[in-house]
């Protein structure tokens, strides 16, 4: 049961930073960012440059990949994302998913077709929990995701500029009446969101391996996790996201492989049935 | 003066022209060959090493006059790991004449190919183990043969190695849900009951997955003596490190589709206690072997492995069949040629074809190896 427990966990922590940096991004940009998982696995492949070519350690790597994707995301929003939100919210659909296409194939090109390992965070592989024997490498995932949730947490509730972040995700006319720079703001969010993925990307490298194709699978997985949550709440879209890690683990305990997706689909269409805003879900995001 | 100086460089370059096209003309066509291998996504690390053995074969070949006089030349394309593509691959070369198609890196990419192949009459070789692409239930398919040590004999080999060596009773079996890894388990499952081992568990686990924690400890909770494990690419070292995780630390016998370089490098210290099979003897070596591996080593600057043995085999089987067809290039007659023909030295083995037997391989071409920190070699007897 704890085995089961802790790689429910461990797979639903990336699940909970992808969809909480779905939700950042759509609060911010109305944008649903579909390259979310994309930027996950390209998160993995900064980490592996950082300790195969500049031989830092995977430490080091984590800081250095999050950095990397606050860049890129700035980047992603100021050039594609806005851009295309000027002439439609059909654009901005489009643009993210010609981003996918651009960095699945993007990374092939630079880090080549093989799925890679990445160094665990410590020598240890395993430990002994309850008579259990468990990954290392699980605890550290649970683990850095409540210190990045801890981050977050403090960032967008105790400083000015997470206010203003959020003042702007609201009400972006209010907002830019009160001189909140509105589009620096969406830049930032953006920056957020991609740098969730990558710093998700790193800690599950080493039980995943970096590379190769299964962007997509994430993200779907991702936004099943927001709205099992609440896409409005980042605390839903968290929850959610571990919700769908623990439902695929323990779904896989008692059926066939094969049975697991499907149901876990079943389930989300459940909810949207019985609770469409989510189990944390308050309201439901606006558009302007 | 610039007339004449523009008529004399028209006249040099209808000379220049047509003396390119005499010596074109002059030099006979090459034998044009289609392969369809999987060099992208998660076949890369068996699809890479099968491109490296075709482009040795193939200089080796033409140093040595080619196929009486003739050049070859292997049309290497890569099908992306997916059947569909390897089928509108196969239709694109046969019909920009192709006489002959290698494939493939997977058994759906392989059994894709087969079924136009065979519609028409072409020679194909496939390099995947899965012996019912060619023998079907309605027959032997004339045109297809196989440089690839099958199931049967793969699993024959690791259990009876694992009776021998570990006295396995008991066994559970864990394998990819596609059609390579459930075949293999399936004939896994029939040899070991035929040899008196009972199969305890059998679970699946999709190619993509990256958490197999609830087959694995199902598995763990029959209590086998050792697990089977039937997959390829780089899932099965992960597979294998959470087997190790979750503290089973009895034999795992495997598949030969890890028999690779980025299976070692991902198991890492997991991989202890782990047996494949491979057809090539680390320690020792035949001629045949040797050389291959000698040459592969420096070209390369890396060992050889299974996967690039098996398209060179590939290569050489097709070439003998070849240098012996008078110029046809005909899947009957290169067919009629390999089923009756003297026995063909490869690497892997001594094929031995007959019409029943388009495998030509024996329990004496398996191997049982384990890794050695960073490379495999022979499993001690």
């Amino acid at each position: 049961m704890i085995q089961l427990l802790i790689a429910g966990l461990t797979v639903g922590s990336t699940y909970a930073l992808v969809a909480l940096g779905i939700h950042i991004i759509l609060r911010a940009t109305r944008a649903v960012n579909f390259a979310q998982g994309d930027f996950v696995v390209l998160g993995g492949l900064f980490a592996l440059s950082f300790v195969s070519l500049l031989h830092v350690s995977v430490w080091l790597a984590l800081i250095g990949s999050t950095i990397l994707g606050f860049g890129l995301g700035a980047l992603y929003e100021r050039f594609i994302l806005r851009p295309a939100a000027k002439v439609s919210e059909g654009a901005v659909m489009i643009a993210s998913i010609g981003t996918v296409y651009v960095l699945l194939y993007g990374h092939a090109m630079i880090w080549g077709n093989e799925p890679q390992p990445l160094p665990t965070f410590s020598a240890a592989q395993t430990l002994t929990v309850g008579g259990s024997s468990v990954a290392v490498q699980s605890i550290w995932v649970m683990g850095l995701l409540a210190v990045m949730l801890a981050l977050l947490y403090a960032f967008f509730e105790r400083t000015t500029y997470g206010k203003a972040i959020r003042a702007a995700a609201n009400d972006p006319v209010g907002a830019q009446l009160s001189g909140i720079n509105v589009d620096r703001a969406r830049s930032v969010s953006a920056a957020i969101s991609v740098a969730l993925a990558c710093f998700a990307g790193t800690i599950i490298g080493p039980i995943t391996l970096v590379g190769g194709s299964n962007g997509v699978t994430i993200t779907i997985k991702g936004f099943v996790g927001a709205i099992l949550g609440g896409l409005a709440s980042p605390v839903g879209c968290t929850v959610g996201g571990l919700l769908i890690g623990l439902i695929e683990t323990f779904l896989g305990s008692r059926f066939a492989h094969d049975l697991v997706d499907p149901l876990v689909y079943a389930i989300l269409l459940l909810v949207l049935l019985l609770r469409p805003q989510g189990i944390f879900g308050g309201r439901r995001i606006t558009r302007d | 003066m610039n007339r004449a100086i523009r008529a004399a460089a028209a006249g040099l370059f209808t000379v220049v022209l047509a003396a390119s096209s005499y010596g074109a003309s002059a030099q006979p066509q090459p034998i044009r060959i289609g392969a369809i291998l999987s060099y992208s996504g998660p076949s890369a690390p068996l699809g890479l090493p099968q491109i490296n053995g075709l482009k040795m074969a193939e200089s080796e070949i033409n140093a040595h006059g080619g196929i009486n006089g003739r050049p070859i030349h292997f049309e290497i394309v890569d099908d992306e790991a997916k059947a569909d593509v390897a089928s509108q691959l196969a239709t694109q070369q046969i019909a920009s004449g192709v006489s002959i198609i290698l494939c493939g890196t997977r058994v759906d990419t392989s059994g894709a190919v087969a079924r136009v192949t065979a519609q028409a009459g072409m020679l194909q070789m496939i390099m995947v183990p899965t012996q019912s692409i060619w023998n079907t239930k309605t027959g032997v398919v004339k045109t297809i043969f196989q440089s690839q040590a099958s199931d049967q004999l793969s699993a024959q080999g690791l259990l009876a190695y694992g009776k021998r060596k570990f006295g396995v009773k008991k066994v559970a079996i864990i394998h990819d849900a596609n059609f390579f890894g459930t075949n293999g388990a399936e004939i896994a499952t029939d040899i070991a009951k035929t040899d008196g081992i009972a199969v305890l568990g059998n679970e699946a686990y999709a190619g993509d997955a990256t958490d197999f924690t609830p087959q694995i400890q199902r598995l763990m909770a029959t209590n086998p003596d050792a697990i089977v494990m039937w997959g390829a690419t780089t899932t099965p070292a992960l597979v294998v490190k959470q087997i190790r995780q979750l503290g089973f630390t009895k034999p795992i016998l495997s598949s030969g589709g890890i028999d690779s370089e980025a299976f070692l490098k991902i198991a890492g210290p997991a991989d202890a206690n782990v047996y494949s099979v491979g057809a090539l003897s680390k320690q020792h070596p035949g001629p045949e072997q040797k050389a291959f591996e000698d040459l592969y080593q420096a070209t390369y600057k890396t060992p050889a492995v299974t996967f690039a043995a098996q398209t060179w085999d590939a290569a050489t089987i097709v070439a003998a069949a070849l240098r012996s067809a008078n110029g046809k290039t005909d899947g009957k007659t290169l067919a009629d040629i390999l089923e009756k023909g003297a026995p063909i030295k490869g690497v892997m083995a001594t094929y031995r074809f007959s019409p029943t037997d388009h495998n030509g391989m024996s329990l004496d071409s398996i191997k049982i190896i384990v890794p050695q920190g960073d490379i495999w070699t022979d499993a001690p007897t």
